[in-house]
């Protein structure tokens, strides 16, 4: 194994242990409560690496993320899995041939990625089986996630940017 | 962009996607128990967030003490003026109790006292997009746990087990809508269910739906469950009464329960593991589904 593997498998060893230690804060029943709401961590993490490490990364990654997140959530085991595989995969797309990884490119794909992922379970969830005020979810649990996610995302996106930078560093050093 | 399509790497993006396609149709089978993925994940994850539930746990209680003085100085209170009404009850508890044991002597009537088999069990994990405050605890097949569970506490009815793993479990509390709890009034007798309600989970509050309309069930009244479903031993306390009032449709009344527990942030759940009755009134298909969730999640 030579140094540039090396460093590339310590770099995804570190990225693994990161996204663990995220996926622990972000389920910790009494953390980072912004009134009744908390941010998704895992999520934002997976873009941000997805935007640095291109595709085949960021669709693992992704997949990891997913799996964490149904491991703890009442939808479907498989649901957010497929779906964060899909998003940072074409995030990781997107990046490589049409946009910058950058913060506010960041704040564009982790906002629609989550939207799609809250949406998709308000639709399938509670919509299509006609309860009523379906629309209080939306407003009042959905959304205020999805504005904790946005304010936690810059600081996803400047840890993601440094390792990848210092990693990139050691790697041409 | 064409060249990724053709890739290696975009196939096995696909394999991935295919293979976890099959591990949410195998969930949709075996409702109840976890899949062995999640299984192997939450067995690797479980004993990281107990851990830091733990620490967090601390530190919050600890600064709580400082950040709500204000909030525990009136609850304080409230627990005082509370305090001087059930002393007041207490001695009527006294009177009754002389007065049943003398009309139980009397009848010869021997009171069953079904034993329960419990777990006691921390709240470790609770996911952020949940909108009725699910959540999920650090013991699982291994402890004896098993699907629809009955969760508790000391003050009253928390919600069921919806998922069994190896080493936790996740649990669906009662402000959930697709949860239903058949229940009772202790005053009335009446019987009716308990589910939630989108907008009464806002502020911690569930529903009794179909209520008849000549029933006397009224504000301050405490529900518990009646036992019926199979699902919940009868007696659990769910909550008392805020509010009574009719259906915009049909003919039957609603109320708004306060439930005893604060769901929201209950750090601390009793699993009652086995119970008399338990699944007695569930139809043939629903055992075998209880029974299927559980061989799977015991694997």
């Amino acid at each position: 194994m030579n140094k540039r593997t090396k460093i590339a498998v310590l770099k995804y060893l570190v990225y693994t242990l990161l996204m663990m230690l995220l996926y622990v804060l972000q389920s910790d029943p009494n953390l980072f409560y912004i009134g009744q709401s908390k941010p998704m961590l895992v999520l934002p993490f997976a873009v941000c690496i997805a935007m640095f490490e291109s595709q085949p990364a960021g669709g693992l990654f992704g997949l990891l993320a997913g799996i964490l997140c149904d491991t703890s959530a009442g939808v479907l085991f498989g649901f957010q899995s497929i779906l964060y595989l899909a998003v940072c995969t074409a995030v990781g797309l997107l990046v490589v041939y049409f946009m910058q990884p950058s913060l506010v490119n960041s704040l564009i794909f982790v906002g629609g990625g989550l939207s799609l992922r809250l949406l998709l379970e308000y639709f399938l969830y509670y919509v299509m089986w006609g309860y009523d005020n379906t629309v209080l979810i939306l407003l009042h649990r959905m959304l205020p996630v999805l504005v904790d996610t946005l304010v936690v995302t810059p600081l996803i996106f400047w840890m993601v940017r440094g390792l990848h930078r210092r990693f990139q560093a050691h790697m041409e050093s | 962009m064409k060249e990724f399509f053709h890739s290696w790497v975009f196939k096995l993006l696909v394999a991935l996607a295919v293979v976890m396609f099959a591990f949410m149709l195998r969930a949709t089978m075996t409702m109840g128990a976890a899949t062995v993925l999640e299984k192997v994940v939450g067995t690797v994850t479980a004993p990281l967030q107990s851990a830091s539930a733990s620490i967090s746990g601390s530190v919050t209680g600890f600064l709580d003490q400082f950040l709500n003085a204000e909030e525990i100085s009136a609850e304080n209170e409230r627990l005082r003026e509370e305090n001087r009404a059930l002393i007041e009850q207490m001695v009527d508890y006294e009177n009754y109790k002389h007065e049943n044991e003398s009309l139980r002597e009397q009848l010869g009537i021997k009171e069953e006292h079904p034993e329960w088999e419990t777990t006691t069990a921390s709240v470790i994990g609770r996911d952020p997009a949940d909108q009725f405050y699910s959540f999920t605890i650090d013991k699982g097949s291994l402890d004896g746990v098993s699907y629809q569970d009955p969760v508790i506490t000391q003050d009253g009815l928390v919600g069921i087990v919806s998922e069994v793993g190896t080493v936790f479990s996740k649990v669906t509390t009662i402000l959930d809508v697709r949860l239903n709890v058949a229940c009772q009034d202790v005053r009335t007798q009446d019987v009716a269910t308990v589910s939630g309600d989108i907008a009464m989970a806002e502020q911690g509050q569930c529903r009794m739906s179909l209520i008849p309309r000549e029933s006397g069930v009224a504000k301050g009244d405490i529900i518990q469950t009646a036992g019926t479903s199979g699902l919940y031993p009868q007696g659990i306390v769910i909550g008392r009464i805020e509010e009574v009032a009719f259906e915009p449709q049909g003919t039957m009344m609603y109320a708004v329960i306060e439930p005893t527990n604060q769901i929201k942030s209950i750090k601390d759940v009793v699993v009652i593991t086995s119970f008399q009755g338990q699944g007695s009134s569930l139809t043939s298909f629903e055992n075998a589904q209880k029974s299927s969730a559980d061989g799977e999640a015991g694997r």
